[in-house]
């Protein structure tokens, strides 16, 4: 359990994103320590589901977006390839692949420390999510759902 | 370049700097780029050139390491599932696969859009990208040479 010092903190950056959310009048549901936030973004393909975590330990703030696509396991080894390229190019952000699994997921992480945490920031971490994940995953999504082959994905991912 | 943004980048390097010279930490500053190059030494990995720079446009904190290997293209599905499950299993940063040299990357940004941080922030971000060059480079130069296997690479 963090200090009540680093626990204030928290707090308070946690109101700067439920501030920010509310701004854009997004629906989202928070949890009991009022820490985490989740809220989904749907797409033309599928949904995304947001969750936006404060760590009063870490002094860090957490973006996780995944979504309900498992890759099969023939082709999990290619996703393997071209998501760990693909984060080798991203400045900010990185995908998350469980090749057990065949679930991805993208994390964009600001510590805050002794730093400013405001809605710049909040909004540039959806963004950063949001553009990343807009661009890619088209292909992503085409490759597990047999539209496209694993040559063609490997050249739109890379 | 915008203004503002350069003179938000020169504070963020500046304060950068004083927070590791604060740790008597060996760096070549590259002022105009706002960048520092340190070498952080593993004593079963070698030297890890460290690239740490504050990206003015972005505005960001960045941290860049090359690790000391190289994979061989018929070990890169090795490489890359590797690289995965160590992604996993870290709460920042991310390791990557250059396809055209071989190399190992390790990746942490952390942006700083609402203002500069304060020493402890820059301390606390070399920390980090620290522990995990120290925690894993080793590991990969092992897979690499197939002196151990991917599963071997975590806790």
């Amino acid at each position: 359990m963090a200090g009540d010092k680093k626990q204030k903190l928290a707090l308070k950056v946690s109101n700067t994103i439920k501030k920010y959310l509310d701004s854009q009048k997004w629906r989202y549901s928070v949890s009991n320590d009022q820490l985490s936030f989740s809220f989904g973004i749907t797409t033309d393909r599928l949904p995304f589901q947001y969750q936006i975590s404060v760590s009063p330990e870490s002094e860090s703030v957490y973006l996780s977006v995944g979504q309900d696509l498992v890759v099969p396991h023939d082709k999990r080894i290619a996703m393997a390839y071209a998501l760990c390229a693909v984060n080798d190019y991203l400045v900010d952000g990185c995908f998350d692949y469980s090749v057990s699994e065949g679930k991805m997921s993208f994390r964009v992480v600001v510590a805050y420390g002794d730093a400013e945490f405001g809605a710049t920031t909040v909004e540039y971490m959806i963004n950063v999510a949001y553009s990343t994940l807009d661009k890619l995953n088209d292909a992503i999504v085409d490759y597990v759902e047999d539209r496209i082959d694993q040559r063609e994905f490997l050249g739109k991912m890379l | 370049m915008d203004a503002k943004k350069m003179k938000k980048a020169a504070k963020a390097y500046s304060v950068m700097c004083k927070s590791l010279d604060e740790d008597k930490w060996k760096y070549v500053p590259v002022k105009e780029e706002y960048t520092v190059m340190y070498s952080e030494y593993n004593d079963e990995a070698g030297d890890v050139t460290c690239k740490y720079f504050i990206d003015v446009e972005r505005e960001l904190v960045r941290f860049v390491a090359v690790l000391p290997v190289v994979f061989t293209q018929d070990q890169y599905v090795d490489a890359t599932v590797a690289c995965c499950v160590l992604n996993n299993s870290l709460a920042f940063g991310g390791f990557s696969l250059h396809l055209k040299s071989g190399e190992i990357c390790f990746n942490m940004a952390n942006a700083i859009h609402d203002g500069v941080p304060g020493k402890d922030f820059f301390k606390t971000f070399r920390l980090r990208t620290s522990a995990v060059i120290h925690k894993y480079a080793a590991n990969f130069q092992k897979l690499q040479k197939g002196e151990i296997k991917i599963g071997d690479m975590v806790d």
